[in-house]
């Protein structure tokens, strides 16, 4: 029996070993698809490794905008800007409130922000938030914060991806990645937003969209509304505004803006604005440059009421 | 609690330490811990299932008890038949009910009745099949006095509910796995290991093998028209590796399990797909229940020894009945009719236990013949498959209607992570074939190398497991049986 203990513990030990080589080279020769469960692509989506590349680099801001593509590709920073509040915009595709509180804990201190908008897409407290961890993984350094998510998420992907960044690090090679500021229609603007080509949209049919609150996205919302308040900062839930069409294609599991101004100073665009499903939008939910001036002016409104 | 979850991952190992550290003294605490971990086991699925689980477990022991003590055969058979009556009435309520209701409403309405019925929203307990055929092999088995009833609970109950076995077996028999748990068990290294090997194989069959391989066949049944015939065909393809690979991998999960514990299963797979004729193909595919129906249901008809139509009657009921075990559809029917089609020539013709040994025994190659006696084999196997999986008759048909067009002679419509599926499988089947003369692969497969070169294998097998599993929580098909 001793021997046999000894001997898988061994061999246990054997296998981390192994199997932190065959992450290495499978995320450095192998094509994605013949690594299934190591998904590792910096600069996927939404020029996140433009967005983390600024923010390591920035100083403090007056606003930090954290959500989905709906907070990077509708809250326009040179609007802010050009109004006097300086701004960074940490969105990113798919992101729940488990990557926003990682989000907020890493770069609090460093950008000092005295506002906070967290953009409160419905879909995202049904996601699991692997994408979106997989989307930082990549993007950012490997630290404690994102240990700390990578454990939160608990996913063989993001833990692969994880590992193989780490590896990455020490191997000094992580940061290699440049990132063109267009990719197709879109181009990164500094401060984090990303600007589409200005299009319009034809509206098709939507499926329903169930939009369930998960437990442990809603726990994240409430470590975000701590840590933030623990910091004497000011928190402002943001629902950005989509078509009408998919708007009521939602079926909500519960009243979402009851539940979200039950937690923190809480707006929701959707039928607030006069907003066209066509000439503002350039798919189901996200704006066009007009809509995004329209929504923008708006939210400054918000804002500066709750100031 | 399934086999491949991180919740067994943490609970086997806490009965390991507690059964061969802490209680290794005393059998009967050992069987007590046993007892609660398979309770708590099955408890993790439905914990109202446990008292169906604690009823069936009661009957037996007490019918067991009866049977044995009747005085008269008329006695006996009384008490037999109220243990099969209700064991078997349990599981047709669960099981069978609305597939009865269903199929006699629609047989009213085919004669111009309009029945008003009604359909429970019945939940299947998971094991159900398993655990009722557990206890009447026992029943039976007192009955041919074969073996005398238990006198101590514990352990009766322990035999029916063993957790590496309750929800999917092996079928265990009274006689082979009831001596074992009243001897005392001794630690045994080498055991152990294997036992360890085999849960390493069985868990890259169940989650790299069939669990990539249901995503295709799942995309591609649940939508045939979509795809042209060459896709049909990959699509049941995938799904032959994917029944292999779940059903396979489960029982190696259950058997290392058991061995890790001190315990020897029936063996339920030999490499099946190597068989060179369906007859062969049944000896080797859930031997268990093969060998279950074969002592107590096709023996005691007669079995061969009658003359040509009974032999041929025997078989269809075999066939029929393992079928409608799998579950309440016309298809499992269908599945088993067909199985029973391709076996009848070989009945027939005196050539149903031609091949007994292993394939190409002692050589790499099997010879020509052999290959295309295989082939032909694992072609028919597949066909049946397609009535398997499919959810009704009409679905069956049209999925073999797409494959018998001109667009069989297509391109197949599936994306390079199939292919990637395909060639795993192609190696997993290497291995398999490498293997195929011990219980399993990976019994044989590179037991001879240098210990680091073995550990690389090991290490290498858990990595692409890793690399490759499906993420998605996934259970076992046969837990639905």
């Amino acid at each position: 029996m001793k021997t046999f203990c000894i001997r898988l513990i061994c061999f246990l030990l054997f296998t981390i070993g192994v199997y932190i080589v065959f992450i290495w080279i499978s995320g450095n020769s192998l094509p994605l698809y013949l690594r299934k469960n190591l998904s590792y692509r910096a600069g996927a989506y939404g020029h996140m490794n433009s967005r983390m590349k600024e923010v390591r680099n920035s100083g403090s801001v007056e606003l930090l905008i954290l959500g989905s593509s709906h907070a990077y590709r509708g809250i326009d920073t040179r609007y802010f800007e050009r109004n006097g509040i300086k701004t960074i915009n940490l969105g990113s595709s798919s992101q729940t409130p488990i990557q926003s509180l990682m989000l907020l804990q890493k770069y609090f201190d460093q950008l000092r922000p005295s506002t906070v908008i967290l953009e409160v897409y419905p879909e995202i407290f049904s996601l699991d938030g692997v994408e979106s961890s997989l989307d930082l993984v990549a993007n950012d350094n490997a630290d404690w914060h994102l240990f700390q998510m990578v454990l939160n998420v608990n996913h063989i992907k993001t833990y692969n991806a994880f590992t193989y960044s780490l590896l990455r690090q020490c191997y000094g090679n992580w940061d290699d990645f440049v990132e063109p500021v267009t990719k197709g229609k879109d181009t990164y603007i500094k401060g984090g937003f990303v600007d589409r080509k200005s299009e319009t949209f034809k509206y098709t049919n939507h499926e329903p969209v169930k939009i369930i609150f998960r437990k442990e996205q809603l726990e994240a919302l409430k470590k975000i509304i701590e840590f933030v308040s623990s910091k004497n900062c000011k928190l402002l839930l943001v629902q950005a505004p989509v078509t009408k069409a998919y708007y009521q294609s939602m079926q909500f599991e519960m009243n979402m803006d009851s539940l979200m101004e039950s937690y923190a100073p809480y707006i929701n665009f959707n039928g607030r604005i006069a907003l066209d499903d066509s000439l503002h939008f350039y798919d189901p939910d996200h704006l066009n440059r007009e809509g995004v001036n329209i929504f923008n002016t708006a939210l400054l409104q918000f804002i500066n009421d709750k100031k | 609690m399934l086999f491949n979850s991180i919740n067994f991952a943490i609970f086997f190992p806490v009965v390991f330490v507690l059964y061969w550290l802490v209680f290794r003294r005393s059998l009967k605490i050992q069987n007590i811990l046993l007892l609660i971990a398979s309770y708590f086991f099955y408890g993790s699925w439905d914990w109202r299932f446990l008292f169906l689980l604690a009823f069936s477990t009661a009957l037996d022991y007490f019918t067991g008890f009866q049977i044995f003590n009747s005085k008269t055969p008329v006695g006996r058979k009384i008490w037999l038949i109220i243990s099969v009556v209700i064991n078997l009435g349990f599981l047709g309520f669960f099981k069978y009910y609305n597939f009865f209701t269903e199929s006699f409403a629609e047989l009213l309405t085919g004669l111009g009745f309009q029945p008003n019925y009604t359909t429970l929203n019945i939940i299947l307990p998971v094991g159900i099949s398993f655990y009722t055929f557990h206890g009447l092999s026992y029943v039976f088995d007192i009955y041919n006095r074969k073996i005398v009833p238990v006198n101590n609970w514990v352990d009766y109950t322990l035999f029916v509910s063993f957790f590496p076995l309750l929800v999917a077996g092996p079928i265990e028999r009274a006689t082979h796995l009831l001596p074992q748990i009243q001897a005392p068990r001794t630690f045994d290294y080498a055991r152990a290991v294997d036992g360890l090997r085999q849960i390493v194989w069985g868990l890259f069959k169940k989650m790299v093998i069939a669990d990539n391989c249901a995503t295709y066949a799942n995309l591609i049944f649940d939508n045939p028209g979509d795809y042209n015939g060459s896709t049909l065909v990959l699509g049941a393809l995938f799904f032959a590796f994917q029944i292999y690979g779940d059903f396979s991998g489960y029982s190696d999960i259950a058997l290392g399990t058991a061995r890790l514990l001190g315990f020897e299963l029936l063996q339920n797979f030999r490499f099946p797909y190597f068989s060179r004729d369906i007859a062969e193909f049944w000896r080797r595919w859930h031997i268990s229940l093969s060998s279950w129906f074969r002592d107590y249901l096709y023996i005691p008809l007669g079995g061969s020894s009658g003359g040509t139509w009974m032999r041929i009657r025997n078989t269809f009921i075999i066939f029929l009945v393992s079928g409608f075990w799998h579950g309440a559809n016309w298809t499992f029917l269908a599945w088993g009719a067909l199985n029973a089609l391709f076996f009848l020539p070989l009945l027939l013709a005196g050539k149903n236990r031609n091949n007994l040994d292993v394939v190409a025994e002692g050589r790499l190659f099997p010879s020509l013949s052999e290959l295309i006696n295989m082939m032909i084999t694992f072609i028919m196997t597949t066909f049946a498959w397609i009535f398997f999986r499919s959810e009704s008759m009409a679905h069956a048909f049209d999925y073999i209607n797409g494959i018998v067009s001109y667009s069989i002679f297509h391109t197949p419509q599936v994306d390079a992570m199939a292919v990637v599926t395909l060639t795993i499988t192609l190696l997993f089947m290497i291995i398999e074939w490498l293997g195929r003369e011990g219980p399993y692969a990976l019994s044989h497969f590179g037991i001879a190398w240098p210990r680091i070169l073995r550990w690389l294998f090991y290490a290498l097998i858990i990595c692409i497991t890793v690399m490759f599993m499906e993420t998605e929580e996934s259970p076992f098909i046969y837990f639905q049986f």
